[in-house]
């Protein structure tokens, strides 16, 4: 049984897991970030994301007793390459070098979003490629034809603001709690999508833009309070919802049928969002239609575990010379 | 001396993205440029424009999210950064943003101000507030205000360009 111990840094979260053969979660831990009191003396060598610096050794040594294995029980160290933020990335990218160099394992480079697309075997390891996957989170918005293991072709993503993104801000402007995604959709669940929001469909492309849509919700909010006129946050809640999901749901859909594929994975956070698998599932014409449990539809380790199987069964490995590369892309990612 | 200060306004996207084009085009290496506004105000297309004057290749996506993204294809190293989701100077601190700051790359900054102890004390703070036409679905409008602390001649020669923006 192949045993992999996946590290993540990219962005907020600090997590390791421990991924085996078959899409089997061995350990599955997510460092709440603590702040950090002590401070460095002298110059940091590289821009360092110190949070994760304090985090990545008690993350990995507790995936690994949660997991009951030693380093040397492991046939892998994989870790997320990109993108991401340079010096958060840099502190998984560099521990996980190390250890494979110190432990003498092969070590895996996994593209954040192919371990996006990829959380959903944990729970579903029947999935087969090809499929279409729609990455959905604060930071990305994506379409992408996952053709094979590691080969990914992306379609289109944002051209400004990324899905979840718009949640958050359209919430705040609503004055509901962060995260935005969740909060919307509660208040959404007691509206009705009586306002009639602006899509952005950039015809012909499969790309998103969800700034328009965030000022037009502005800048109703401000007519309204101007001319003292009344609404309801949860219409306005629902509306923009509708338009959001409405436009990811309709481009997946359309992706998949021009691909001829028979399947639909949603990944990334706002994967989670109720309306958007509804939507989905809805103009899916019958296609499955996969998504991730939350916890996997976060940022995570256990997905880049998942991917990092397939890199392993592939011989993907990378050298020592490995490097963390903030704005990696992901097209044709073999 | 005193430092002037620059006012201009934008009327329509284009002209939004054709300022941000002139300040790209003429920021000198290592430059601060603070940027804003409340949401919806027009800072990511400004951004969009100011990375295009830079020759900036890539697609300039909002890094709320990210905190930085940072793009190497232009004529100089170009770090677009966003503190909106940061609460505290700690968390600044945290993720070493103020190494950025490293004399070569123009950084420019979205919702600056929990960092600004930390700020490099030359650098062009510019603050875009965002009107509403007075008819019933008027349109909107931006009015600019562009403060340089400490000498930067360029900016005089970026907004000879946008003469047609002066209020």
């Amino acid at each position: 049984m192949i045993k992999i111990l996946a590290i993540e840094s990219s962005c907020d979260e600090t997590a390791a897991a421990v991924v085996a053969d078959g899409y089997q979660l061995l350990a599955n831990v997510v460092a709440t970030q603590i702040p950090v009191h002590q401070l460095y003396g002298g110059v940091v060598p590289e821009i360092a994301s110190r949070e994760h610096l304090n985090a990545v050794v008690p993350v990995v040594e507790r995936a690994l007793a949660e997991a009951g294995l030693g380093l040397a029980d492991l046939d892998a160290v994989a870790v997320t390459q990109g993108p991401g933020l340079i010096g958060s990335l840099l502190v998984g990218v560099s521990y996980a070098k190390a250890l494979a160099l110190a432990a003498g394992l092969p070590l895996l480079a996994v593209h954040h979003l192919a371990g996006h697309m990829s959380a959903p075997f944990l729970e579903h390891p029947d999935l087969q490629f090809p499929y279409l996957a729609l990455v959905v989170s604060g930071s990305h918005s994506g379409v992408a034809v996952a053709e094979a293991p590691g080969r990914y072709r992306l379609l289109g993503q944002s051209r400004d603001d990324a899905a979840g993104e718009a949640f958050d801000k359209i919430a705040r402007a609503l004055g509901l709690p962060y995260p935005g995604g969740p909060a919307i959709q509660q208040a959404a669940a007691a509206g009705r999508p009586i306002y009639d929001f602006p899509c952005a469909w950039l015809a012909d492309s499969y790309d998103f833009s969800f700034s328009g849509l965030k000022s037009a919700v502005l800048n109703f909010l401000n007519r309204r309070q101007m001319k003292g006129e009344p609404y309801r946050v949860e219409d306005v809640a629902a509306s923009a919802q509708e338009a959001i999901v409405k436009v990811l749901a309709t481009k997946a859909a359309r992706a998949a049928a021009e691909f001829g594929l028979d399947t639909i994975v949603l990944a990334g956070g706002v994967a989670a969002n109720q309306a958007l698998r509804d939507k989905v599932q809805q103009l899916a014409e019958g296609r499955r239609v996969v998504y991730p449990s939350p916890q996997f539809c976060t940022d995570n380790a256990a997905m880049i575990g998942a991917a990092a199987l397939s890199q392993y069964a592939r011989g993907d490995f990378a050298d020592f010379s490995l490097n963390a590369q903030a704005n990696l892309p992901l097209y044709f990612y073999e | 001396m005193e430092a002037k200060i620059w006012q201009l306004c934008t009327y329509s996207p284009a002209e939004t993205f054709e300022l941000g084009c002139w300040l790209g085009k003429f920021v000198p290496p290592g430059s601060c440029v603070l940027l804003s506004g409340d949401l919806g105000a027009g800072k990511t297309l400004f951004a969009q424009g100011f990375a295009y004057g830079l020759e900036v290749e890539e697609r300039i996506t909002s890094p709320t999210f990210t905190v930085v993204n940072q793009y190497a294809s232009g004529h100089l190293p170009f770090v677009h950064m966003d503190l909106y989701r940061l609460q505290t100077e700690e968390e600044v601190w945290e993720r070493g943003l103020e190494e950025y700051f490293d004399g070569q790359a123009v950084v420019l900054l979205e919702w600056p101000e929990v960092m600004r102890p930390l700020l490099p004390a030359e650098r062009l703070e510019i603050s875009i507030v965002k009107h509403y036409s007075e008819e019933p679905e008027g349109g909107e409008w931006r009015s600019w205000q562009l403060t340089p602390l400490g000498e930067q001649p360029w900016l005089k020669e970026a907004l000879k360009h946008c003469e047609n923006l002066s209020s």
